[in-house]
């Protein structure tokens, strides 16, 4: 395959997640504006948030030096949004809770979640800062650990919600959300080895896989309520 | 007949509310506004001085929070029978003792007109067997319905399977039905009319809004 025809199929590839990305902004929006209780429209708002910084990040290039700077800036963004994104799932899910219960302690360990989240970011930030340091290695390392931990507990803490509710709405939203987050997590790590080894044909495969994470994010955001289609009156 | 609190509403059930000794079942997704319909069903109610309870599996708290962000103010309360916050404590797991605290407080109110509001039908139906609860219900509605009581329950969409609504929708004497639908591009609240008593069925949609200032129910024209 010639080098245009890949970097064409890389552009459209791209531009297609951004679209399904942003179709999923909108749909949140209006769900969200749809919804009278504060906690459904809180975690609608929210998703939205998540999918402008994810269609950011699917069109922001990482060629120069700024570009780059840029992308680890929304990298940052959609971790925190995630998080809050998340959080604002599992109030909804103790919300439709009948015994309102707090699964896996979440409301009580947020709070010190939250603080480690920043200060792991802060390492992370001066050790790319400071790229010449013998610490940076050691910080990106402690970072990533960081995540990997909350975002174990954040997904624990999700499934639970959805073995444990009656509501097939939000086991389907769980699902996909499920889905959508495996096929971030699938493309972020992916991306650098590949480009790595085959450099145009990696950043088309990765944008693939940038598709399937819109995709499932669209999905997620029509799961937020159930939505009928208006029978045709006899 | 007993304002539902909403005046489009009830210029919609033919200019005064839901009809008089009646069981109302409203059903829809989690965070539409079928809760805020009861809320200003239960408010109207206050205000005419009728006696009002709201029976709910969530703590009243909860509930308060929830009428102030649709501009209910909170002078005048009903009576509780909820989770925790009030003098009679509401136990799922024990649904005896729900009919029977219910079914007491609006004896004990006899000689006033009753509204009665309560969200514990979706879970009790996922805590019990349906032919169970079917009984329990009809029995419940029924006694309640010997004085002049209009008694407003919600059930969640989602939470239980159709064919158990449906079931349900049976020993209601009014069925309205509120949920999102995708209209082109755009996803709109709606709100339906299923069936209520002493009205001719009602067809069509309609759209709803819920601001600080009240709720709004107009014609669907798309």
């Amino acid at each position: 395959m010639s080098i245009d025809i890949v970097n064409l199929l890389e552009t459209l590839v791209g531009l297609a997640a951004t679209l399904i990305a942003l179709l999923a902004v909108y749909r949140s929006l209006t769900i969200g504006k749809s919804l009278v209780s504060r906690v459904y429209r809180t975690r609608a708002y929210w998703l939205a948030v998540l999918m402008i910084i994810f269609a950011a990040f699917s069109l922001v290039p990482t060629t120069s030096t700024i570009e780059s700077d840029i992308s680890d800036i929304l990298f940052f963004m959609f971790l925190f949004a995630l998080l809050i994104f998340i959080d604002s799932n599992v109030t909804v899910g103790r919300e439709i809770d009948f015994f309102h219960k707090d699964v896996l302690h979440w409301h009580a360990l947020r709070i010190p979640l939250f603080a480690v989240i920043v200060a792991g970011t802060a390492v992370a930030i001066v050790a790319i800062i400071d790229s010449t340091a013998s610490t940076t290695g050691i910080g990106i390392v402690v970072y990533f650990a960081i995540l990997g931990i909350v975002f174990t507990y954040s997904g624990a803490t999700m499934l639970a919600i959805a073995r444990r509710t009656h509501d097939r709405t939000m086991k389907i939203f769980v699902k996909m959300l499920g889905f959508a987050i495996i096929s971030y997590v699938l493309f972020l790590t992916l991306f650098i080895p590949l480009d790595a080894i085959y450099p145009s044909l990696g950043d088309v495969v990765t944008s693939f896989i940038a598709i399937a994470a819109a995709y499932f994010f669209y999905r997620a955001a029509m799961s937020l309520s159930p939505i009928g289609h208006i029978e045709k009156e006899i | 007949m007993a304002s539902t609190g909403v005046p489009s509403l009830d210029n919609l059930l033919g200019s005064d509310g839901y009809p008089d000794k009646s069981a109302i079942l409203v059903v829809g997704a989690p965070g539409i506004g079928k809760e805020a319909l009861g809320y200003w069903f239960v408010r109207s109610g206050l205000i005419q001085g009728d006696y009002c309870l709201y029976a709910t599996h969530r703590p009243v708290t909860d509930v308060l929070r929830d009428m102030k962000g649709v501009g209910i103010t909170t002078e005048r309360v009903p009576e509780w029978i909820a989770s925790s916050g009030s003098p009679l404590k509401l136990d799922l797991r024990d649904s005896v003792s729900i009919s029977f605290n219910i079914k007491e407080a609006v004896h004990r109110n006899q000689n006033r007109r009753v509204r009665v509001a309560t969200d514990v039908l979706s879970p009790l139906l996922v805590l019990n067997p349906l032919e169970s609860m079917y009984n329990y219900w009809s029995q419940l509605l029924s006694d309640i319905k010997q004085q002049d009581a209009v008694i407003f329950a919600l059930a969640e969409e989602g939470m239980n399977p159709p064919n158990v609504l449906t079931t349900m929708e049976q020993i209601f004497d009014g069925v309205i039905e509120m949920r999102l639908y995708e209209q082109g591009l755009s996803i709109t609240p709606l709100f339906r009319v299923k069936k209520m008593l002493g009205l001719p069925p009602l067809h069509g949609y309609f759209r709803f809004s819920v601001s600080s200032t009240g709720m709004e129910v107009v014609p669907n024209v798309h």
